[in-house]
């Protein structure tokens, strides 16, 4: 009978916490906002106090007392408040942005499809970095004054800093072609640099057995869908296309998306024929995720491979390549020639997430030294190695970690960010994998790194072409997005698998896709790009 | 029959009241004061601004998602892939308890008992990236066609195919898992009715007709009339996980319609318009079952 | 039972249920074999039937995280306690939704009824938590989440199959309703409230996106933090972990995520015997 009686007591307990909250509820009703009044004014000299700094970051261990936190914030006179939070859910961001509760420093994953950053603008949500205040910020300054950065300006002002990726400014955007090294060295075959060439290239590793195993067993290419291979590689016939940029190119006064030229058919009927030769690996098909191509690819079976440029991942591919086939290599290759006229990768905007200062940040000026101090050499080099003497050293040259000194501090954590300090990406930059430093930390494990950056960097840059704009963002566009790439994809992938004739089946994708709202969308867009443009 | 007037309803049975009252406040609180979130359907919604502060749009959002070319197909592919996991899918878990109620083998009902629901524990994305493993070119079932001689099958790339994934999937993952709620009911069942029909020499087969199926026939009816006032919602989780633009044709959900025209682009006041179009009609489907399921004479939801 | 059924039925069943289980358990199996393959073996052919080597390596990755064994805590207290309350609030609610007498009945069963197809969405629902100060506290993974129609349906639909003639001799004895609810119904209910158990236990125990909200992060559960695991495994900048293959990392951190559920199942089953409930009152 004990049970019974407990269970009453149970729902009498239930009942009085209920009305407590109920009635808490009532005499809670929303406390004004304050602390919106940021002052103007920067702060002057180095107070004695350490300014308090929140920063939203995603994806961040609990640091706890960890050394190079405490080192940041001397050099930077803060004190650091960083959210450990649940790795890259957008949907956090939303629910900050509904309780209006921001941190001082915000980042964020944004594009033109979501267009988060410019509702945040618009409405009022980020501080503006002012002409005055970067004048006190040489590394802040001397990273948004880059001509590539120059539509990132709303009204003149900054708002956003992008957070620059791995490669330098001005180089390939994401996703470059990637062959087999070792197979194009057993059937002495040159690397390809025509869309013909790399047919016929193709065509070789199906059927002259590039692995020597005497079975028919190879295929020519993967990727994560078949409309993706056909806008990986409509720059081979000029259109800029790249997933970290807009898409668009100047045609006539205007200007116009890339997926409703007719360069587009070229691009068609060239990934046609390698899907009508049987080159193209079936997973392609279904497999919208490039991750999960990966262990397929290392199985050894495949010549190529179209994937994100990163050189760590670029290792790391030869290396799951290796357990399988112990000679095995890949190397990035430069842009395939479709036509005559000029063709290339489409060059990035060089980063694709943003860090901003919160319009309600008590001390905007302590917020953008700190992110001006983590741009700089000094904070780079902290935030990716740690102390030197501490957690590494530097004798003639030569760089060396000291191992036992890592464990002691939470950001390095080698089960979630490798070898280096977790601060390295995600807050104002991704890894900085074409800096001398980085590559020096990282031929401690890998002793090839550089040359492995500088050679494929320099073939996959050979032939680049440059999209209108790279950063503009426009509401109506945004809105566009989901109706426009659903139609661009589905007519994509019939027309390579021969449900739909290309040349008539593309008159009538332009024609629905236009009606559909794409025509007024694609101007709208193109207005902004004119304005950000100052035209 | 007369009723009470309320204040003396409340006073007789105040004792129930009280039973129901955690459950009220409950939905009062976080339920239906959180409902003031579906305005946003008829508002242009910012993240920033709020709920209250967005400005109103009137329709503008019903007639974005009912003008999307891609609605009419979203709806049809739908239906049919509820109606779908209704036919194949919801006979099972009926079936299964029916046959684990004959069975006398104990270790082996107690063994099936404790394992069947554990598909349900796997989600969608790892269930979708297993059924991938099996399915692609390099996978088993190819590579079984293959020593027979066989071409490979795309099957994840194949409408036809893709559909009988979805149902096959779909009874794996929850067969066992709705199975328990039928088990339930079947312990529910008087066993004196059973030894009264032992007494008229009914054999199994009679026994299983006339007392333990309509023993559980509520609970079927129920599930059934939930079943069929979910019909706009087909499993958003498994086909996301699962689809790729080339199946989209037989794929592409209301759901996932949503997903990509409002969620991905931050429109959330054409989700919010898409969702309240699926309640609505959700409900009216789930009345009208109800209706007719009373008039067959079961209890019906209420 | 002295009517048995014929042998050939009983093989009959055996064999069919078996291919069930086969079916069933395969993806369990095959989640289990990932976790345990060392890396170096994964990639050499897409499929293994049998997993060709014995690693534990992902498992220890998951238990290296110092923050694990006071996340488990929190898992066990939100799960216990939530799904107490959870079953006692819906056992108490959906009875009284059996009882058409009451003026109130409709009105009830609609309340219940509605938020099936209608939901405020996320952020409605994230501020009222707030404006509650649930937020910060355990509490808050338990309160916003005491009840769930589906299951409140379920179980009132259990309620009314109850024969009523056991309730209707109570009240002729003068028992108040309260009474009869905890003395007459509620033990009649065991089957109805191990399901409910098991639902609500595995809601609570594999819910994670509140948790990594609602809560500050000392305070995070279990779940979250395997769920963090998994994401950074997953995102692509994450390339600095050689040869760790995500989908075997997933696979281990299901097997942690089941077996608790698996373990308990034994338990739970033991209220679906045939014919107990009511064997129980008569005695």
């Amino acid at each position: 009978m004990r049970f019974k009686r407990w269970s009453i007591v149970m729902v009498a307990v239930i009942l009085i916490g209920m009305l407590a909250a109920c009635a808490g509820k009532k005499n809670n009703t929303a406390p004004a906002q304050s602390g919106t009044e940021a002052s103007p004014t920067p702060v002057v000299e180095a107070s004695a106090e350490p300014v308090p700094v929140s920063v939203f970051a995603y994806d961040r261990t609990d640091y706890k007392d960890d050394r190079v936190i405490r080192e940041i914030e001397k050099k930077t006179n803060t004190k650091l408040d960083i959210q450990p939070a649940v790795p890259w859910d957008p949907q956090q961001l939303d629910i900050m942005s509904a309780s209006g509760n921001y941190k001082d420093i915000i980042t964020g994953i944004d594009n033109d499809e979501f267009n988060r950053t410019g509702q945040w603008i618009k409405q009022g949500v980020l501080a503006p970095i002012t002409d005055d205040m970067l004048a006190q910020l040489p590394n802040l300054k001397s990273l948004l004054t880059q001509p590539e950065f120059a539509d990132l300006k709303v009204d003149g002002k900054y708002y956003l800093v992008p957070m620059r990726d791995e490669p330098p400014l001005g180089s390939a955007g994401q996703f470059v072609f990637q062959i087999r090294k070792d197979w194009l060295d057993r059937l002495s075959l040159p690397v390809p640099t025509t869309t013909d060439a790399f047919f016929d290239t193709l065509m070789k590793f199906k059927t002259e057995d590039p692995d020597g195993n005497h079975k028919d067993d190879t295929y020519g290419l993967i990727t994560n869908g078949l409309d993706k291979l056909v806008s990986y590689s409509v720059g081979f016939w000029g259109l800029p296309h790249d997933e970290r940029s807009t898409g668009f190119l100047k045609v006539g006064d205007h200007y116009e998306y890339w997926a409703v030229q007719p360069e587009v058919k070229e691009t068609l009927k060239w990934v046609k024929k390698l899907y009508d030769n049987k080159l193209i690996h079936p997973d392609t098909l279904t497999q919208t995720n490039i991750v999960k191509t990966r262990p397929v690819f290392a199985e050894g079976h495949i010549g190529v491979t179209v994937e994100n440029m990163n050189f760590d991942q670029l290792v790391n591919r030869n290396k799951d390549l290796g357990r399988n086939v112990p000679d095995g290599q890949v190397i990035e290759i430069g842009a395939l020639q479709g036509n005559d006229g000029p063709y290339g990768y489409t060059t990035g905007n060089g980063h694709w997430a943003y860090t901003a200062i919160s319009s309600q940040a008590k001390d905007p000026m302590a917020a953008a030294r700190l992110i001006d101090y983590l741009l700089s050499d000094e904070g780079m080099q902290l935030s990716l190695v740690g102390i030197e003497g501490v957690h590494y050293t530097t004798q003639d040259g030569k760089f060396q970690w000291n191992l036992e000194e890592k464990k002691k501090d939470p950001g390095f954590n080698e089960n979630s960010s490798g070898q280096f300090y977790e601060m390295n990406w995600g807050i104002v930059r991704w890894s900085p994998m074409v800096s001398d430093f980085y590559i020096k930390a990282s031929e401690t494990t890998v002793p090839e790194y550089g040359t492995i950056v500088r050679e494929n960097l320099d073939r996959v840059n050979q032939h680049l072409i440059e999209p209108a704009s790279f950063n503009a963002m426009d509401e109506a566009w945004s809105k566009f997005m989901g109706t426009g790439k659903t139609l661009q994809n589905e007519f994509f992938n019939k027309a390579v698998v021969g449900k739909v004739d290309i040349d008539k089946g593309f008159d009538e994708f332009v024609r629905q896709w236009k009606k559909a709202g794409g025509e007024q969308a694609m101007q709208s867009m193109s207005d902004t790009i004119k304005r950000s443009k100052g035209e | 029959m007369k009723q009470l007037t309320l204040g003396k309803d409340l006073k007789r049975h105040y004792q129930l009241y009280l039973l129901v009252l955690p459950m009220t406040l409950f939905f009062i609180l976080f339920v239906y004061t959180p409902m003031y979130g579906i305005t946003i359907a008829f508002k242009d919604y910012s993240f920033i601004q709020g709920v209250f502060g967005s400005p109103w749009a009137g329709l503008d959002n019903f007639k974005q998602v009912f003008g999307n070319i891609f609605f009419v197909r979203a709806l049809e592919n739908t239906l049919i892939i509820s109606l779908g996991k209704i036919v194949f899918g919801f006979p099972f878990p009926i079936i299964l308890a029916l046959l684990l109620n004959e069975l006398r083998v104990r270790w082996f009902k107690g063994l099936f008992q404790n394992v069947m629901f554990i598909p349900y524990f796997l989600s969608w994305v790892v269930f979708a990236g297993i059924i991938e493993n099996l399915l692609n070119a390099s996978g088993l079932v190819n590579g079984i066609m293959a020593t027979a001689g066989r071409e490979p099958i795309g099957f994840m790339a194949d409408s036809h195919w893709f559909l009988g994934i979805v149902f096959v999937s779909d009874i794996i993952r929850g067969a066992g898992w709705e199975c328990v709620i039928y088990l339930a009911a079947l312990s529910a069942i008087d066993p004196s009715l059973y030894e009264a029909a032992q007494v008229d020499g009914a054999g199994r087969w009679k026994q299983a007709l006339h007392i333990t199926l309509p023993g559980i026939m509520n609970t079927v009816v129920v599930l059934l009339i939930l079943r069929v006032g979910y019909l706009m919602f087909a499993g958003f989780e498994q086909i996301f996980a699962m689809y790729s633009p080339i199946v989209y044709d037989s794929a592409d959900i209301l759901d996932t319609f949503v997903y990509r025209m409002g969620i991905e682009q931050g429109n959330f006041s054409f989700a919010a318009a898409a969702g309240l179009f699926q309640g609505i009609v959700g409900l009216t489907l789930l009345l009208a079952v109800n209706k007719i399921a009373k008039k067959l004479g079961s209890a019906g939801l209420f | 039972m002295n009517n048995r059924s014929p042998w050939y039925m009983q093989a009959g069943i055996v064999a069919s249920l078996a291919v069930v289980i086969i079916l069933l358990l395969f993806p369990f199996y095959y989640v289990l074999t990932l976790s345990v393959m060392p890396n170096e073996n994964y990639a050499t052919k897409a499929y293994h039937l049998l997993p060709d080597g014995f690693s534990l390596e992902y498992y220890k990755l998951i238990f290296s995280d110092e923050r694990l064994q006071k996340a488990i805590k929190i898992s066990i207290f939100v799960t216990v306690v939530g799904t107490v309350l959870n079953v006692l609030v819906t056992a108490a609610g959906s009875y009284v939704l059996t009882k058409s007498e009451l003026r109130l009945h409709r009105l009830l069963n609609w309340m219940v009824i509605i938020p099936l197809l209608f939901g405020g969405g996320i952020i409605p629902l994230y501020m009222v938590i707030k404006s509650l100060h649930l937020t910060g506290s355990v509490w808050g993974l338990i309160v916003p989440f005491l009840c769930n129609s589906f299951y409140i349906i379920l179980m009132k639909n259990y309620f009314a199959g109850l024969p009523i003639e056991l309730e209707e001799a109570a009240y002729i004895d003068g028992a108040k309703e309260m009474t009869v609810f905890r003395r007459i119904v509620f033990p009649l209910s065991k089957p109805i409230l191990a399901v409910m158990t098991l639902f609500y236990g595995v809601f609570h125990w594999n819910e994670f996106f509140w948790s990594g909200i609602i809560v500050s992060p000392d305070k995070y559960p279990m779940m979250v933090l395997l769920r963090q695991l998994i994401r950074r495994v997953d995102t692509q900048m994450q390339v600095q972990l050689p040869g760790l293959i995500p989908m075997s990392l997933t696979s281990a951190i299901i097997v942690v995520m089941v077996i608790p559920i698996v373990l308990i199942s034994p338990f739970i089953q033991k209220f679906f015997v045939k014919g107990m409930v009511l064997g129980a009152v008569k005695s």
